[in-house]
């Protein structure tokens, strides 16, 4: 490689000083160019420019900035530490990026977390939940008492959920209340709604990029919570000061703990918690080289005295190494093992006492491997490239049988595939005002043996059948997914952007539920399932007031969606070797315009999101091929989110949700069959759920604090005003007069006020 | 336990819909006559009143060249007088009414499925159950996938009624089983109607083909609420008919609880 005469390198890290934590986007400002660049999700930059003396400004938000002067004649390495600000105004800044990136930055139809955001905002029972407090961004949908959401439109399955790269399947815990994500383990969550960057792919809606902490290399600190419901606790430390460290977080809940205290037998045995575990280890091999293992190990167990257990969780493992080829030209390199699976066992005590019941099991696991390049030219140009390889394998389902039980053990088949994407994509500057972002994505997908695999005509039936031996490519499925994003600077506070992307997706969520269950299946693409492919275009005004203390945006989007899954009437989705026979295929498409008004700085912070959209789909098996609204399509969606700093002492938090009742399928009719009324359907989604509002408020207290500890309190209600919002509505004989039918709501909770201790080893 | 559920009536605007036909036939392997019903689909506000459609014409053929036209005998029930149906013969009914035809047909199964017996056994009061009398019904499913049931119990000579929360609500008797993970074995099934001594327990065992298991298993699910998708049961009255044809072989068992 030969580069322009006279050109070098100043690179290095941008780190917390107080912990070590990489700062992900930072920024590097020269100012005699007049540009400069973002750190990566290791902190890692590059900057080649010209030989000469330059200023470099680096500064992150929730940071005391730092200059440095440099004369740069030769490739330099300058690590640098920024001190968090000590400022009490920057104590409630609550945006992890720089000022006005939302402005500048290639991206749009992204939005990130700052993790003390999700701190501050009150959630159910007094949880902090990342999950919940995304439902809180436009173009973000959610479910009361379910774990999955909607993003612009899409399905609750395309939503690729990563922790440390490593895909998490069912990211619920609890059917839903709370997420599988412990907030004191994580470092940054980024969601991209729109414009998937190209080293991103398997989904179609949207990506949920989570990290970790790494662990403070400094010195050891620990934080946790007591609460009503469940306790957490972080310790982390270093290995070797400034070099490596560790970071382990816990959180367990104990609702069963409460069960002990019954009298009852069975109540006594039985179990109901959840818990999650994350470490993590990091360690820098010299100056080019830096390894790092993360994992996650979590589990739902509700069991009901020895008659019925059920289980679930996610197990991740992800191992990285950072390398430098040179000062310009970085490699990340993932191996990464990732596995959902259920267990559900029933004990059956036959007549001599022996257990005669079954157990019933099914997995999916992952095994990936990734190269990303990151090759940094220029401030005005950097380059992006990579592959990565996927082998999955799914088993959808086990019978095992125990004891003399009269249940044959039954094994539906395995299924096996391999998914590979390259990639690269090239971000440009290609003036001051004018930036590009355009990318290239290439994936592919088979489905291979060992199986049996069947052929189904349009009603389901099997028409043929096909053995394959292992690795015999089934099916295999290809496509290039372009990414394309334009960002036009207006001025120094206002910018227009444009995007499009396609994305494909090649696996499918099996549900009887639109918000996910423990029990939802997971299912390739195949010979009768093609890969579900989305087209997104979008485009958005960006505008900062007052020195980017006000960020506001508008911005609209048209979602195109192809092989879109569907399910028979009657589908028998439960233990079906046949599944794929139960599914329809169709069209979907949404369209929306989003609002968002954010306050960064101040006593008061927070920001109101509105989103006004439209989700329809159309499916030759659903209704005779007529355009029907999908569940999750409301057409309005308000979040209005406050914090504020009463005092030093004092932090109130309120959260306003509004938003139009899914769409739902209600009687048209009745009629009588063996003597019994019943009902008459006629349309899918004819219908809507009341709309649904709720106000949840915090106070958090902060008690005594000095240099090494502090500790606070924190008051919660979900549902303040108590609005019995519809979780679902039957229709059924009245209880009052068995000569009429009457519809009736069903509420999942009232008013549930919370408290929690927190505390903090610094 | 912290789930703080609450139900409250509330009144909805439902679509209005045409009505539609409603045709209710069995054929079983007992001894006939056999009865059809036609009736009417009423808007979800009116009172529960579904009076029989006359002035239909019902012919129900056994593909073996026999056809019987039946008699109406009153305002929407029809029967048969000579028809006696058979395990292993498929039967096809047409109904025409009003100038539409509608038509279905369902084949009895080959083999007589007996209960075994029924077997009680106390339980003392606990979350899952009320202190009383549980039964189990004992049967031996013929060997070969495609076996499917229905129990209907009836107790005193009446369907059962369960009390749920303080409200009580009537035993759909859409007890359905299959062989799928018990193909060829002697099995039991556990039914959760709580009795006292001196019940009389009268249990009919219907074995019954693939598409009328489908039907009663999406016909439960409407009555269940319908889950996300709620959808009319799968009837095989195609030209949309509601309700249900079928052919089935009938045993029955009946034991006192001592």
């Amino acid at each position: 490689m030969v580069f322009a005469q006279g050109k070098f390198t100043v690179r290095g890290t941008i780190e917390d000083a107080s912990s070590g934590e990489g700062l992900i986007g930072a920024t590097v400002y020269l100012e005699e160019l007049g540009t400069g660049g973002l750190s990566n999700v290791y902190g890692f930059y590059s900057l080649t420019v010209p030989e000469g003396k330059y200023t470099l400004v680096y500064s992150f938000v929730g940071f005391e900035p730092v200059s440095r002067t440099v004369e740069i004649n030769k490739d330099i390495t300058l690590d640098i530490e920024l001190a968090p600000s000590s400022t009490e105004l920057a104590e409630v800044v609550v945006n992890a990026d720089p000022e006005d990136s939302n402005v500048r930055s290639t991206q749009m139809s992204v939005n990130k977390l700052d993790m003390r955001e999700v701190e501050a905002i009150p959630v159910i029972f007094g949880e902090k939940d990342i999950i919940k407090t995304i439902q809180l961004l436009p173009g973000i949908k959610s479910t009361e008492g379910g774990g999955g959401f909607f993003v612009r439109g899409g399905s609750a399955d395309q939503n690729l959920i990563l922790l440390d790269e490593s895909p998490v399947y069912n990211a619920s815990h609890l059917l839903g209340f709370f997420s599988v994500f412990n907030s004191d383990a994580i470092k940054d969550l980024t969601i991209y709604k729109g414009h998937i960057p190209s080293e991103y792919g398997g989904r179609a809606s949207s990506v949920l990029d989570i990290k970790m902490k790494e662990g403070n290399n400094k010195k050891f600190a620990a934080q946790g919570g007591i609460g009503l419901i469940s306790s957490r606790a972080t310790i982390e430390a270093p290995i070797v000061k400034d070099k490596g460290s560790f970071m382990v977080s816990g959180r367990r809940t104990y609702v069963d703990l409460f069960l002990r205290l019954s009298n009852n037998q069975d109540v006594k045995n039985s179990v109901l918690y959840f818990y999650d575990l994350n470490a993590k280890a990091n360690y820098k091999l010299g100056d080019k080289d830096r390894v790092f293992v993360s994992g996650y190990f979590g589990r739902d167990n509700f069991g009901y005295s020895d008659l019925f257990g059920f289980d679930w969780g996610n197990a991740t493992a992800t191992v990285r190494w950072n390398h430098l080829f040179n000062d310009r030209l970085f490699l990340n390199t993932t191996a990464l093992f990732s596995d959902y699976n259920y267990e559900v066992e029933i004990y059956a005590e036959d007549e001599d006492g022996s257990n005669n019941g079954f157990k019933v099991t099914s997995a999916i696991r992952d095994i990936s491997l990734k190269e990303d390049f990151e090759y940094y030219i220029s401030p005005q140009n950097t380059l992006k490239f990579g592959a990565s390889l996927i082998r999955h394998n799914f088993v959808p389902g086990e019978i095992v049988p125990q004891g003399d039980s009269y249940i044959n053990a039954q094994e539906l088949q395995r299924k096996y595939a391999w998914e590979t994407a390259a990639y690269i994509s090239e971000d440009f500057e290609f003036s001051p005002k004018f930036n590009v972002n355009a990318g290239l994505r290439y994936s592919w997908f088979a489905q291979v043996g060992p199986g049996e695999i069947f052929t189904y005509d349009e009603d389901g039936d099997i028409v043929g059948s096909e053995v394959y031996n292992r690795g015999g490519i089934v099916k295999s499925y290809g496509g290039f997914e372009p990414r394309l994003g334009l960002t036009y600077l207006l001025n120094e506070a206002s910018s227009i952007k444009a995007s499009y992307g396609r994305n494909r997706q090649y696996l499918h969520l099996v549900s009887n539920s639109n918000a996910g269950t423990p029990i939802d299946l997971w299912i390739p693409s195949s010979n009768n399932v093609k890969p579900q492919i989305a087209d997104q275009i979008a485009m958005g005004y960006f505008r900062n007031f007052k020195d980017n203390v006000y960020e506001t945006s508008v911005e609209v989007y048209y979602k195109g969606m192809q092989n879109q899954v569907d399910y028979r009437t009657g589908a028998e989705l439960v233990f079906n070797e046949n599944v794929e026979s139960q599914l329809l295929f169709g069209k979907g498409w949404s369209y929306g315009a989003e609002f968002f008004v954010k306050k960064n700085t101040g006593d008061l912070t927070g920001w109101i999101s509105y989103t006004l959209s439209k989700t329809e789909r159309k499916f030759d098996g659903v209704d005779y091929g007529e355009v029907y609204p999908a569940s999750w399509d409301r057409p309005h969606d308000l979040s209005i989110v406050g914090m504020y700093r009463l005092n030093k002492r004092w932090n109130l938090s309120a959260a306003f949700v509004y938003r139009t009742g899914d769409a739902v399928t209600y009687p048209v009719g009745k009629y009588e069959v063996e003597g019994k009324v019943i009902n008459m359907y006629d349309k899918r989604n004819n219908n809507r759920l009341p709309d649904y509002h709720r106000l949840d408020l915090g106070a958090t207290l902060k008690l005594k604090n000095n240099e090494n500890f502090e500790s606070d309190l924190n008051f919660s209600v979900y549902n303040a005003y108590a609005r019995k919002n519809a979780f679902i509505v039957n229709f059924r004989e009245s209880r009052d007069d068995p000569s009429k039918t009457e519809a009736v709501k069903f509420s999942l909770f009232s008013i549930l006020p919370s408290i929690t201790y927190n505390f903090r080893f610094k | 336990m912290f789930f703080t559920s609450c139900e409250e009536v509330i009144e909805i605007n439902l679509d209005e819909a045409e009505s539609r036909i409603v045709i209710e036939g069995l054929i079983t392997d007992q001894l006939g006559p056999y009865t059809v019903k036609i009736s009417e689909s009423v808007g979800f506000y009116e009172d529960n009143e579904f009076p029989g459609i006359g002035g239909a014409t019902v012919k129900i053929s056994d593909g073996q060249g026999n056809v019987e036209v039946l008699e109406e005998v009153e305002e929407g029930i029809y029967q048969t007088t000579s028809l006696q149906g058979q395990r292993g013969v498929e039967y096809h009914i047409e109904v025409e009414l009003a100038g539409e035809v509608y038509t279905a047909r369902s084949r009895m199964q080959d083999d007589v499925v007996p209960i075994d017996s029924l077997v009680f056994r106390f339980e003392e009061e606990s979350l899952i159950y009320d202190e009383g009398y549980y039964f189990r019904a004992y049967f031996e499913d013929p060997a070969g996938l495609g076996n499917y049931y229905r129990f209907k119990v009836l107790v005193n000579g009446e369907p059962y009624q369960f009390d749920i929360d303080g409200d009580l609500v009537e035993d759909n008797n859409l007890w359905l089983a299959d062989d799928k993970y018990t193909d060829g074995n002697a099995q039991d099934w556990d039914f959760p109607h709580t009795l006292e001594t001196g019940d009389k327990v009268s249990v009919r065992f219907y074995h019954i083909n693939k598409a009328m298991h489908d039907y009663y298993r999406t016909l439960a699910e409407v009555i269940n609420g319908g889950g996300v998708a709620p959808s009319n049961p799968l009837s095989n009255f195609g030209n949309g008919a509601l309700g249900y044809f079928g052919a089935v072989s009938v045993t029955s068992i009946e034991e006192v609880v001592e």
